[in-house]
């Protein structure tokens, strides 16, 4: 699965593994470093290679694939908006992802406004002027998605790094 | 001087006003153009943060934060957190009690407890409900036990009713059959004298008359005696008012000669001044009597047997009134009844007789007719000799 050549994702949730087996002693959490170690080199690698707009592109692409099988995994499907949303809350704060706030909902139009509060991949950063949550957006983009059955744009218009405190994100039908 | 405006508009910043962005010309130099270039965006950032501000202060959480702006990043958080709580405070309000607040400090413990007391309350209430439509259900299936066991009770009324006429048809043949074997034997005897004189040649006309008209009085005898017994167990169609004096002594005119041929006593203690008068289904009422006065005679005729009883066996009714009622008490020296069985001797199919002589209805249906049907009461004791049989009737 990992080093094969293709032109979809083939990634499925199952595929990070059994890490009750894998971790006996360690566990399943790891540091919030280590993981902002991890994404902000492949980005800055991505960027090397590809320019910072395709690299956002892949970063929100991953963050999509990863929502998406996030939510055919993890999250209760049936509920319905108003129980999805709490239980969205609910995982997302027990996977220590950040403390997710609603803001704004609009069923008829499928507009919604979150922000999420302590953040893995921004909270603490030095105020840069900059958005940097591009993998959060894909992230609620697939998991809005999966749960609606419609496609999502997801953007983040205020950031820790751009001095926000909070990530706030603006969801929308593509 | 170009100095000047850059320190006053700073200095208006500190007093808390927003000073206007400063004019400069391109020829103000490198320095100088940087330095009013960061002053303005200075000022635009206090704009923007006292703009947003303002709105947050005046209740609009909605308002639209500027981007990119340090001065309110804190304050971004808070309007997040309040969004939020909006969001929360309507789904609470929609019925999901789950929401808890995590922010906030003293104000998520207190509103978290507010929940907490809706969420028992809402758990109270949905236990009550949930209790409520267990206890209709219940009462349902109550409703129904009870038409089912009224339904059962009175098929068993019915086929108890039924036996009971059966055993009064029984008695009435009986009473009848008594009551017959002395005209039948005379009748036989005058066929038989009427072979006996023919053979001797003294049946002439007269004599021959003189036959048929005393068969006519024998027949005419058992002809009136049946219509007696048809009356007496006919069954009343409606409450009526009578005499209990008369009814009594009907019935003896009709089962005396079987309760002598017992050889039991019968006596009959009235007061003379008073007139007995009660409301009710007459036939039922003698029926009542009749089933104590047969109950009475079987444990005297027991007694005997026993040799218990080693005198003449005695039934005495007494009709007296008493307050507004007309008591009648049946008082036998049959012995009484045993303690351990009193209390049972109304309840159907009990009996002490065997087979052959009770079926263990009479006094259960004596008691339904009595206490049910003619409000009256019907109880019995023991005194010395036998048992105490005591009908309570309102005095009409």
């Amino acid at each position: 699965m990992f080093k094969e050549e293709r032109q979809n994702p083939m990634f499925k949730f199952k595929d990070v593994g059994d890490i009750d087996i894998g971790r006996p002693n360690l566990g399943p959490s790891t540091s919030v470093a280590v993981y902002r170690l991890m994404q902000f080199t492949i980005r800055d690698v991505l960027i090397t290679k590809f320019g910072v707009e395709k690299s956002n592109d892949i970063m929100y692409t991953s963050g999509k694939l990863a929502g998406t099988e996030f939510c055919k995994n993890v999250l209760d499907t049936n509920l319905d908006l108003d129980g999805f949303i709490s239980d969205l809350q609910d995982k997302l704060k027990r996977f220590k992802i950040g403390l997710l706030r609603t803001e704004r909902v609009d069923v008829e139009r499928h507009e919604y406004t979150f922000t999420v509060a302590e953040d893995l991949d921004c909270s603490g950063l030095p105020v840069s002027n900059e958005t940097v949550c591009n993998y959060d957006e894909g992230f609620i983009s697939g998991i809005l998605g999966n749960y609606t059955g419609r496609d999502f744009i997801v953007e983040e218009v205020d950031c820790w790094a751009s001095g926000g405190r909070v990530c706030r994100f603006e969801a929308r039908l593509a | 001087m170009s100095l000047d405006k850059a320190i006053e508009a700073l200095n208006k910043l500190l007093s808390g006003t927003i000073p206007q962005m400063i004019e400069y010309q391109d020829s103000s130099g490198e320095e100088i153009i940087r330095l009013f270039d960061t002053v303005n965006r200075l000022i635009e950032l206090f704009a923007q943060a006292n703009g947003f501000l303002y709105a947050l202060s005046k209740g609009n959480i909605d308002a639209e934060a500027p981007p990119r702006n340090f001065l309110i990043s804190q304050f971004k958080q808070l309007q997040s957190n309040l969004r939020h709580l909006t969001w929360q405070t309507k789904q609470v309000a929609k019925g999901d009690l789950s929401q808890q607040v995590d922010f906030l400090g003293e104000f998520s413990a207190s509103f978290n407890t507010m929940i907490a007391s809706l969420r028992e309350k809402k758990r109270a209430e949905d236990e009550l409900k949930l209790k409520s439509l267990q206890v209709i259900e219940l009462n349902k299936e109550l409703e129904q036990k009870i038409a089912d066991r009224v339904s059962e009770l009175r098929q068993k009324e019915q086929l108890l009713i039924q036996q009971s006429k059966m055993a009064a048809m029984g008695e009435m043949i009986g009473a009848i059959a008594h009551q017959w074997r002395q005209p039948l034997n005379a009748l036989g005897l005058l066929i038989q004298d009427l072979r006996y004189a023919y053979s001797h040649g003294e049946l002439d006309a007269q004599y021959f008359d003189s036959s048929v008209e005393n068969a006519m009085n024998q027949i005419k005898y058992m002809s009136e005696t049946i219509d007696d017994f048809r009356h007496f167990f006919k069954p009343s169609k409606e409450m009526i008012t009578f005499d209990v004096n008369k009814a009594v002594n009907e019935l003896l005119t009709i089962v005396s000669p079987q309760i002598m041929n017992a050889e039991i006593a019968i006596e009959v203690i009235k007061d003379a001044k008073e007139c007995l008068i009660i409301r009710g289904y007459p036939s039922e009422f003698v029926q009542v009597i009749l089933n104590i006065v047969n109950n009475s005679r079987d444990a005297i005729v027991q007694h005997k047997k026993k040799g218990l009883l080693l005198g003449k066996g005695l039934i005495i009714i007494t009709i007296y009134k008493e307050d507004e009622r007309v008591n009648i008490a049946i008082k036998d020296n049959g012995g009484g009844i045993p303690e351990d069985i009193k209390d049972k001797v109304f309840e159907p199919y009990f009996t002490t007789k065997g087979d052959e002589l009770g079926t263990g209805i009479g006094l259960y249906m004596s008691k339904v007719i009595i206490e049910k049907n003619m409000n009256g009461r019907l109880y019995v004791y023991n005194d010395d000799d036998g048992a105490v049989f005591v009908i309570e009737m309102k005095s009409e």
